[in-house]
């Protein structure tokens, strides 16, 4: 039986808000609450795992490991965003390793109970599939932003009259 | 307004020159150079193109001999009065180094005391375009207002057309209604006058006129009458501003900008177009520097330089801004078309681009916006 | 805007002020601030802007660039303008140093809408260099703290070394500021927030968004996407203002260089609100 308080976070959380009733039932039965103290490592680069979260506050940074240059901060997660999706949208392990940067509250939902659920009511799966391929897409535009280094003084292309 | 009109023989033409330049005024009128009928100073009716005329069409200009010994017998050459308001070059300020660093001045010398003889309805409607930019602004343009302020100006009305012209789908002529001093029409006799200024009333009262003949005010309604007939040349203004802004991405502006050689003539030419750039120009060195306001172009490459890079990239872009102020956003600006239909940016492009058809071909094929709902 | 309300104080638009160099604040890589004085006494005393204008710095013989004012000094008579290293005008700039003498215009454009914000939350957000035209802004609702709501400041920069004015966010958070800060690129060492400035309009706290105002600077791209965001969260395209540059030349309005669709950014702007430069925001080399 899922707790009261997970059923009002999730109708809190922009993921799955506007979620039926039906698939936010269901999806509170495998969900859990779960206070992270800050500097707490949730999963590693190259490691399979377990959990997909939605973060509630706090803030939590992505990292990749490049030799030569160590590990390298590439986004940090505050509240509101999905994170760890890789056991749900592929078998394979984790592509960053995620630590938590101060007192950080989130929903663990398990991944195989998750994608069971999609598999076994479509109509709930197509919800939040939709919200994952949603998410996505924002996190997507993002790194695009990000790789387009606006902020970088430019270089004329031609002598500036300024 | 029922003006009072007079009669001035064209033997007696001289003397309006002659009142003008003795009341201190530089006069400005149509000359014969380079194969076209420029503006320039002129002290004397031999300087006017008389018995000359043009025949213009897209990317062409032909001076032709009439077969009278009309003195205004021409429509509009490359030229307008803009030159004289605005000019290609001036000083707007200057920079010299002083002990303590620099003294910086703008001008302050008086500017000539212009009187523009032969201006037609067109060209008033066009310097009253450029008087709202450099006059009516929340920014005054010393240098246009110092300029206007003391111009006279003596129209003509149009009694013929070119093929080019298209003034009467602008509501801009051929007549001229209001902004002169005088006003001629050029008859086989003499022309016909009309004061539309206390200042231009004075002249006439000092030219040796008399009063006009019916037949002399006939000649000349028939003589104005004849420049309506001639135009034929139209275009559709109907929401020319909506037409064009909901169109940016019309495929007609790629077809233009295969043909457009971004050679900024029909700026140039355009009596309303108003961009410039300032430049600093120094001595050897680099102690007294003057800042000379040079006229610019939407079409060069480089206006829309910013931060390391062109914002306006390619022909398209640049036709389409050209296009789109003057027909759709000026109304934006300024509350009125910046296109007057003088058809000079038709005549003067060397690849004879004529933007009636260019709106025309946007209307045929326009993109309607969705409704609001 | 009457332009006369904003304290230019030329009757000739061309007319340029001697002013000096009284100091100079190395910010980031290649940005610096400089505090000019205007040297003639009756200038001085008459030159007001308000929050968002610019001047146009001129160097004889060089020529001019548009500066955003980023404030002025305690006792107001001296001028700052934070400037990259970009062109001719800024690299001569750079060259002059303490003492240095050239000329200002200004000051020109429209000002953040300040009457506006007045009563309701601000949200100020910033990237790269644009914190320093949204300074002047944030100093005056700092300094008047009844008469505004809540205050955020949402900034973006490149790399953690390239935060400008980091030396005062803890006085703007002491003050009752949420600054919250952000960098594209992560360097070894740094603590705070990766990512693009709009992730962090998502993810900000927003109690009343039909009453909240946005001030946005920053490049064209960063400012689409960040009032994408707080029109996500509620925002009316009528309370979210945009800072736009584009290549000012006059800064009067006459020379037709900063044209943006109807727009003269140099008279009607450089602040513009949203909802007028929506349409064109959305067309390539306009």
């Amino acid at each position: 039986m899922a707790q009261p308080d997970v059923m009002q976070r999730l109708r809190e959380i922009p993921f799955s808000a506007r979620l039926p009733e039906k698939a936010l039932t269901d999806l509170a039965a495998i969900a859990e609450i779960r206070s992270v103290p800050g500097g707490a490592r949730l999963f590693r680069e190259g490691e399979p795992h377990c959990c997909i979260y939605l973060l509630i506050s706090g803030s939590i940074v992505l990292e990749m490991h490049v030799p030569g240059r160590g590990k390298v901060q590439i986004l940090t997660i505050g509240p509101g965003d999905v994170l760890g999706w890789s056991p749900v949208v592929s078998d394979t392990v984790m592509t960053a390793t995620a630590t938590t940067l101060e007192d950080t509250e989130l929903i663990e939902i398990q991944a195989g109970a998750l994608l069971q659920l999609c598999e076994s009511d479509r109509e709930v799966g197509y919800f939040l599939m939709q919200q994952m391929a949603a998410a996505l897409s924002r996190r997507l535009v993002a790194t695009r932003l990000q790789l387009l280094d606006l902020f970088a003084e430019t270089t004329p292309q031609q002598p500036s009259p300024l | 307004m029922d003006r009072q009109e007079r009669f001035l023989e064209t033997d007696r033409l001289q003397t309006l020159i002659d009142v003008l330049t003795d009341a201190g005024y530089q006069v400005v009128g149509p000359t014969i150079e380079q194969e076209a009928i420029i503006y320039d100073e002129i002290t004397s009716v031999d300087d006017l193109p008389r018995g000359w005329t043009e025949t213009q069409e897209p990317g062409q200009y032909r001076l032709q001999q009439r077969d009278d010994e009309a003195y205004f017998g021409y429509t509009v050459g490359p030229h307008s009065w803009k030159q004289f308001l605005f000019p290609p070059v001036a000083t707007v300020a200057t920079a010299e180094r002083t002990d303590s660093g620099w003294e910086m001045r703008t001008p302050d010398e008086p500017p000539p005391q212009y009187a523009f003889l032969g201006v037609r309805a067109c060209e008033i409607a066009a310097i009253e375009v450029q008087d709202r930019t450099f006059l009516h602004g929340p920014y005054v343009d010393p240098i246009y207002r110092d300029r206007r302020d003391r111009a006279l100006i003596i129209a003509v009305n149009c009694t013929q057309a070119a093929s080019t012209c298209f003034c009467t789908s602008m509501n801009t002529g051929p007549r001229c209604r209001s902004g002169f001093d005088l006003a001629l029409t050029e008859t086989a006799d003499g022309f016909v006058v009309e004061a539309g200024s206390d200042a231009g009333g004075r002249i006439l009262e000092q030219l040796p006129t008399r009063e006009p003949e019916a037949t002399d005010l006939t000649a000349a309604e028939t003589a104005r009458q004849q420049a309506v007939d001639q135009i034929t040349r139209r275009m559709d203004t109907t929401d020319i501003r909506n037409l064009l802004l909901d169109n940016l991405q019309h495929p007609r502006w790629d077809e233009v900008a295969t043909r457009c050689l971004s050679c900024t003539n029909c700026t140039m030419v355009c009596p309303t177009c108003f961009c410039s750039s300032v430049k600093e120009v120094s001595d050897l060195k680099g102690d007294e520097i003057t800042r000379e306001r040079q006229w610019d172009s939407c079409f060069n490459f480089d206006f829309s330089y910013m931060n390391g890079g062109v914002v306006r990239n390619d022909i398209r872009s640049r036709y389409r801004q050209w296009l789109t102020h003057k027909l759709a956003s000026w109304h934006d600006q300024f509350d009125v078309s910046g296109c007057v239909g003088c058809g000079r940016c038709i005549s003067w492009c060397p690849v004879g681009i004529d933007l009636t058809e260019e709106v025309a071909a946007i209307r045929a094929d326009a993109h309607q916006p969705e409704e609001q709902p | 805007m009457n332009p006369a309300s904003c304290g230019t104080p030329a009757a000739n638009p061309w007319l340029a002020f001697p002013v000096q160099i009284t100091g100079i604040t190395d910010e980031t890589p290649g940005v610096s601030t400089y505090e000019l004085q205007l040297t003639d006494a009756e200038v001085a005393r008459n030159y007001r802007f308000q929050p968002g204008q610019f001047n146009m710095l001129y160097l004889p013989g060089v020529g001019e660039a548009a500066i955003s004012l980023s404030g002025q000094s305690e006792s107001g008579d001296r001028l700052r303008h934070t400037v990259r290293l970009a062109g001719n005008v800024t690299h001569s700039l750079a060259g002059l140093g303490v003492g240095g003498r050239f000329g200002l215009r200004g000051p020109f454009g429209t000002p953040w809408p300040m009457e506006e914000c007045r009563g309701r939350d601000v949200v100020a957000v910033a990237g790269g260099l644009g914190l320093a035209p949204l300074r002047p802004a944030i100093d005056a609702i700092l300094n008047a703290p009844d008469e505004y709501g809540q205050l955020t400041i949402l900034y973006g920069a490149r790399t953690p070394e390239h935060l400008l004015f980091e030396q005062v966010y803890p006085d703007w958070r002491q003050n009752g500021a949420v600054v919250n800060v952000t960098v594209d690129r992560s360097l070894p060492g740094w603590q705070g927030h990766v990512g693009v400035v709009p992730l962090l309009v998502d993810r900000m706290q927003l109690p009343d968004p039909e009453n909240t105002v946005f001030l946005i600077c920053g490049p064209d791209v960063m400012m689409k996407y960040t009032v994408s965001s707080a029109l996500n969260r509620g925002v009316p395209a009528e309370r979210i203002w945009i800072n736009m540059e584009r290549n000012m030349n006059c800064a009067v309005g006459l020379c037709g260089h900063c044209q943006y669709g109807p727009e003269f950014i140099c008279k009607d702007g450089p602040v513009l609100r949203y909802d007028r430069v929506q349409p064109m925001l959305r067309v390539e080399d306009l």
